[in-house]
């Protein structure tokens, strides 16, 4: 089935068509939504989102990208509207406390990517770690170009940016990572 | 080669080095379906701008009808203020003293 076939089979409402397109996507936005929230129940929850929004907006897709982009789109701005509800959550939480709820993941856990080998899993889990502590857009360049491997101008075309404002994020990104991987040294010293 | 200036970065890079894709299990489209079925379709109306928006609309609201009513209060002051003192001059032209009904 080629892409213009099953987005006309998906404006059409018809399920197969849909089951299609969620056994063949939902591994690689599950992945790339697990990486940008570090935590696997919220992932699910992201990439559960992410499909009935391409199901429910499908006749709106003006296809000016190809359909795996707009379905990346779709799931990097569900996991982002996840980590900016987790900081508004921490945040009241901190305000009222006897209110809001704390958090079921404690700040101090390390993420452990289950595609990770064992050998390498300590240190992916401090390199996640300080990647959580960056900005939103720095973040979401680094996932995806250098933890997930896409390439720049996929990024690009996901981010809706040009090339040297992703590569700006990229290595302001890695300067911010460098310094909190310095004080992760320091500290344990 | 590693880079000078994040050397640390570039290191600590090589531990996803191989690193499988994190996939869900089998029976997600079932656990999708259910929570499709469960939620029905979608309401169609929604707020068209995010909260943060429409707390700051009725900010700007509360503060440009704030500004208006002090305008108001002002005015009608001074406007009392002339009155009385035109009612005053008025009264002396004509040798009467107006006494306040307070």
């Amino acid at each position: 089935m080629n892409e213009q076939e099953l987005i006309q089979q998906l404006r059409q409402g018809n399920e197969p068509a849909f089951r299609w397109l969620v056994d063949n996507y939902r591994n690689r936005v599950f992945h790339t939504v697990l990486n940008i929230l570090q935590d696997t129940k919220e992932a699910e929850d992201a990439a559960q989102e992410t499909f009935i929004q391409v199901f429910e907006s499908i006749g709106s897709f003006k296809q000016e990208s190809s359909l795996s982009t707009w379905i990346y789109r779709i799931a990097t701005r569900k996991a982002l509207d996840k980590i900016r509800k987790r900081t508004t959550r921490k945040k009241l939480h901190k305000l009222l406390p006897w209110w809001m709820p704390e958090e079921k993941k404690s700040s101090g856990a390390s993420f452990q990517h289950p595609g990770i080998a064992a050998e390498n899993k300590e240190k992916a889990a401090i390199l996640f770690k300080a990647i959580e502590s960056l900005p939103e857009k720095q973040k979401l360049a680094f996932v995806l170009i250098k933890v997930q491997g896409m390439n720049y101008a996929e990024a690009c075309g996901l981010m809706q940016q040009n090339i040297k404002a992703v590569e700006s994020l990229i290595s302001r990104a890695k300067l911010n990572l460098q310094k909190e991987l310095e004080e992760y040294y320091k500290a344990l010293k | 080669m590693k880079n000078k200036v994040t050397p640390l970065v570039d290191e600590y890079l090589e531990s996803l080095s191989g690193m499988q894709e994190a996939g869900t299990d089998d029976f997600f489209y079932t656990r999708l379906k259910a929570r499709m079925d469960r939620q029905g379709p979608s309401q169609g109306w929604s707020l068209p701008v995010r909260p943060v928006w429409v707390a700051g609309i009725l900010f700007v609201f509360l503060a440009l009808n704030s500004f208006m009513l002090l305008q108001r209060s002002r005015a009608s002051k001074i406007k009392t203020t002339t009155s009385s003192s035109s009612l005053q001059k008025f009264a002396e032209s004509y040798d009467q003293v107006i006494s306040s009904s307070y």
